[in-house]
């Protein structure tokens, strides 16, 4: 059994908009533990989780709450005070340090989050979420989804090539010898795959004939949504209705461009009752925590430790919110009992072991 | 099929165009082997059969190329997609998507070919390519044989009529790529496919081809069939048995080796004899510098290396063949402690080296990896073997010779001061040596050095080599390159799946494995000639 991915791309969505709007230290936990799960579970590669993503994450919160405990002098529980040098001098606060651990820890659930949609869903899936009408657009997200993982190959041979020249890096101008050929490789790869791309008919085609309608549709759908915009702040519902008229020219216009590019889908993933389910799971999450719940406190979502440090509260209604989104994370474990049903590919060991070093 | 008229073209900024005034016509179903210099304009003009010339790279065409019908200059790569298909150097490069069956579909979703027939032409075309298996198979898990066959069923699927390879077996082992050869011979004849390759190493494509273009300078030196056109070329850029048939003065050139044989035969030669006596050519036992015993290493599970010993000695060039995938490059990595091996000794003069700094062993022993483009990072080309020597902290006084004189023997005095990066092939693999080899190393690791290169830039290369053995410099080369084998190498190792299965003088080695032999040694079986010198000299020997 294999996930529809356009309905993980919404359990995605809603899991980064809940990472960071409810930027409460639990919760942040929470969703990061979700994000990890979900790659070890669906992940088409094996063990795509690897120790230097634990590096990276202790790295980032160290660095935050450095920044942080430097750059933010209030707070109750002084630890000690910095002479009166420019920008950092003054107290240094355990709020402050809470606080930089707090963002560390959002920003770490973000990049788990982000890993998680890379990991689970084929790359080629995402391009064919670009509408038709984005074509060239399309190409970006290509270059830049498969950018990652390459580039994290090309780091390693580079970092072996440098340390064959006797390089041992210490201080930060020692990078240069791993980050110009990374740049520059990087951009000759980005331009082979482009012309690749470009030779096997992956071009934009617009006909000069019929641009001058799109246009008009353009011009007309934008100012009616901005002028729509600004009338909605001053006089509600005609705005609102400018506003959508404004949508819906757009919209129409997209789906006009894209009916004059011809493209096809391969193998059309059946969408499932349990991607549906996915999907409602996912947008019941959002919709606990988003909407004005009378039992929901906005301001408790996040977690302000100034001016004195206190215990992050937890509210019930978000605890439901993150029992719905760990849905997949329930299926894959009763499935997991049942050998070969989760999505992952055929994965034959290879006998070319020379191979699978250079992938890695 | 192809008709180009006066075809000129200059790349954006450049001074000089790449190509100038050509003018060919390909028939339906030829096999055209592109050949000539680097920086000849060869893949530039393959480039112009489907468009990416000049509507992707910009500059500035005249002339006309029509292929099928369709003029390339008004119709752009898009129009031409379904016409030509274009297979890339480097098979890495050019897969878009990561299953091997997404892959697939991708270029016929472009041209919206319907659900249906997608599933029907995929299974078809890895039927006729024997893939079938694969279909499901994650690109990063294939091997270079199979990324390259995936490569062109890539674009075999969408029914071209013409299909373009830029140096498509550079990256494979002889075998791999005789294999490849020979699917492509197949859909050549069954198909009637148009097939224009371009290829460095004739002596691997020139039986196949029909007709050889050669170019040089951007112009269209020698357009002629196989035969007539091998025996036109400069001696230095032609494959052994081309130059060997200049030499004895053959007309026709024997093309395969059942013609070679009776060529030989008519010259009077006598058979083979079995025991070539090659103990007397075994190189002096000097001391040993490098050695291993049992090593092994695994990649988790997977073991790569079961066991190898290996020796080598001071002045010794030994070269370490074996089939992609069979562990060569992770030994290499295990000798320079890249890897660290999971069980075995390295030593070097006898004491061990496992476990040590990558940085300090690589002051003994110099490794060259595949890619010289990873090595090289700084604003000229002297400055590269200056931060080497920074990094282990020498002088240029403490050397025996300076970096500028290391600058002379590598033939770049001309370019100290040029950035690296805008170097030929052939200069940035100069570079890269110098980068590795200033600090004086006694051992040197080369991992395919020639790949991509010219018959000059190799010349030049194995002269360079020449001069660092008789120092006393060995020499350990990975590489496909048989030719290059049995040009500039004393002892070969075999290499198979992780373990040294032949071991012993070159010509032993190679003629008593098939698919190492290099071209020579196929058309006569068992006399031991791997170069052309070697066949020159015996042949005048029994002809007396």
């Amino acid at each position: 059994m294999r996930l529809n991915s356009r309905a993980w791309i919404i359990w995605v969505l809603v899991v980064s908009v809940l990472a960071m709007s409810a930027r409460n230290p639990l919760y942040s936990i929470i969703l990061l533990v979700l994000s990890i799960t979900a790659i070890q579970f669906y992940a088409r590669t094996e063990s795509p989780i690897r120790s230097v993503f634990f590096r990276i994450a202790l790295g980032v919160i160290l660095f935050s709450a450095i920044y942080h405990a430097l750059f933010i002098h209030t707070g109750d529980h002084v630890i000690f005070e910095l002479p009166d040098y420019p920008l950092i001098g003054g107290v240094i606060t355990v709020e402050a340090i809470v606080d930089g651990l707090r963002n560390g820890l959002v920003l770490i659930t973000l990049i788990a989050v982000f890993m998680a949609l890379n990991s689970i869903v084929p790359s080629r899936e995402l391009v064919r979420l670009v509408p038709a009408a984005f074509q060239d657009l399309a190409v970006v997200v290509m270059i830049a989804v498969t950018y990652v993982p390459e580039t994290r190959r090309h780091l390693r041979r580079i970092q072996q090539a440098q340390a064959i020249r006797g390089h041992r890096p210490h201080g930060l101008k020692d990078w240069r010898p791993l980050i110009i050929p990374l740049l520059v490789g990087g951009l000759e790869r980005a331009m082979k795959l482009s012309e690749a791309m470009v030779a096997r008919g992956y071009v934009s085609e617009q006909s000069v004939e019929n641009r001058a309608p799109d246009k008009v549709f353009l011009i007309t759908g934008l100012l009616l949504a901005l002028v729509g915009w600004m009338a909605a702040m001053l006089w509600g519902t005609i705005g609102y209705l400018l506003l959508t008229l404004g949508g819906l020219i757009l919209l129409m216009l997209l789906a006009r461009r894209g009916k004059r590019t011809r493209r096809t889908s391969f193998v059309a993933v059946r969408w499932s009752a349990i991607d549906t389910i996915l999907v409602i799971t996912s947008l019941a999450a959002l919709a606990l925590v988003v909407a004005p719940w009378p039992g929901l406190r906005r301001v408790a979502l996040s977690y302000i430790p100034y001016p004195a440090l206190h215990v992050p509260n937890f509210q019930p209604i978000v605890a439901i919110a993150f029992v719905l989104l760990s849905f997949p994370i329930f299926l894959a474990v009763v499935k997991s009992s049942d050998p070969d049903s989760l999505g992952k590919r055929n994965q034959k060991p290879s006998t070319a072991g020379g191979e699978i070093r250079q992938m890695r | 099929m192809i008709e180009i008229s006066n075809l000129s073209y200059s790349y954006p900024r450049a001074a000089k165009p790449a190509l100038l005034d050509i003018t060919t016509k390909i028939d339906r179903g030829e096999f055209i082997l592109l050949a000539g210099p680097s920086g000849a304009g060869k893949s530039t003009l393959l480039r112009s059969l489907n468009g990416l010339v000049p509507h992707y790279s910009g500059g500035t065409a005249s002339g006309r190329v029509v292929v099928d019908g369709i003029d390339v200059f008004a119709g752009g790569p898009k129009k031409l997609s379904s016409v030509v298909g274009f297979v890339f150097q480097d098979p890495e490069a050019q897969n878009v998507l990561d299953i091997v069956e997404d892959e697939l579909a991708f270029g016929m979703e472009n041209a919206a070919v319907p659900s249906e027939e997608m599933h029907q032409r995929i299974g078809d075309v890895l039927d006729v390519l024997e893939m079938t298996s694969m279909r499901d198979r994650q690109i990063s898990t294939l091997s270079g044989g199979e990324r390259q066959r995936l490569a062109i069923a890539s674009v075999l699927i969408m029914k071209p009529r013409v299909i373009a390879l830029d140096e498509p077996t550079s990256q494979l082992d002889p075998q791999s790529a005789s294999e490849l050869l020979r699917y492509l011979v197949r859909l050549n004849d069954e198909w009637e496919l148009t097939i224009v390759m371009v290829e460095h190493r004739l002596e691997r494509v020139a039986r196949y081809a029909d007709r050889l273009l050669y170019l040089k300078d951007g112009r269209l030196k020698v357009d002629e069939p196989v035969e007539q056109g091998l025996a036109q070329l400069d001696p230095e850029q032609g494959p052994p048995l081309a130059r060997l048939s200049q030499t004895m003065g053959w007309d026709p050139m024997p093309m395969t080796t059942r013609e070679g044989s009776e060529q030989s035969s008519l010259s009077g030669l006598d058979a083979p004899n079995i025991d070539t006596g090659q103990e007397g050519q075994r190189p002096a036992a000097n001391a040993s510098l490098l050695q291993t015993l049992d090593l092994h290493f695994s990649y988790g599970e997977t073991a790569i290396l079961k066991g190898v010993f290996l020796e080598i000695r001071a002045g010794e060039a030994v070269a370490l063949v074996g089939r992609n995938g069979s562990g060569k490059s992770t030994l290499l990595q295990c000798l320079v402690g890249l890897l660290i091996p999971s069980n075995g000794e390295i030593l070097l003069d006898g004491e061990s080296i496992v476990g040590h700094e990558v940085s300090d062993i690589c002051q003994d022993i110099a490794f060259l990896p595949q890619n010289p483009d990873d090595l090289l990072f700084a604003d000229s080309v002297a400055e590269e073997l200056d931060i080497t020597l920074k990094n282990h902290c020498l002088n240029p006084e403490q050397l025996a010779q300076s970096p500028e004189e290391l600058l002379d023997k590598l033939d770049l005095s001309d370019c100290a001061s040029s950035y690296p990066r805008d170097l030929s092939a052939g200069q940035r693999q100069r570079v890269a040596l110098g980068a590795v080899i200033v600090p004086e190393p006694r051992i040197v690791l080369l991992d395919e050095p020639t790949r991509g290169l010219d018959y000059s830039s190799k010349s030049r290369l194995m002269e360079i080599w020449k001069q660092w053995r008789e120092d006393g410099i060995g020499f350990l080369l990975v590489t496909h390159d048989v030719e290059l084998v049995a040009r500039a190498c004393d002892r070969v190792m075999v290499l198979d799946r992780g373990i040294i299965t032949a071991d012993g003088p070159t010509a032993e080695v190679l003629d008593s494995h098939p698919i190492f032999r290099p071209q020579l040694a196929r058309l006569f079986p068992g006399y031991g000639w791997m170069t052309v010198n070697d066949a020159a000299d015996g042949i005048s020997q029994q002809l007396g």
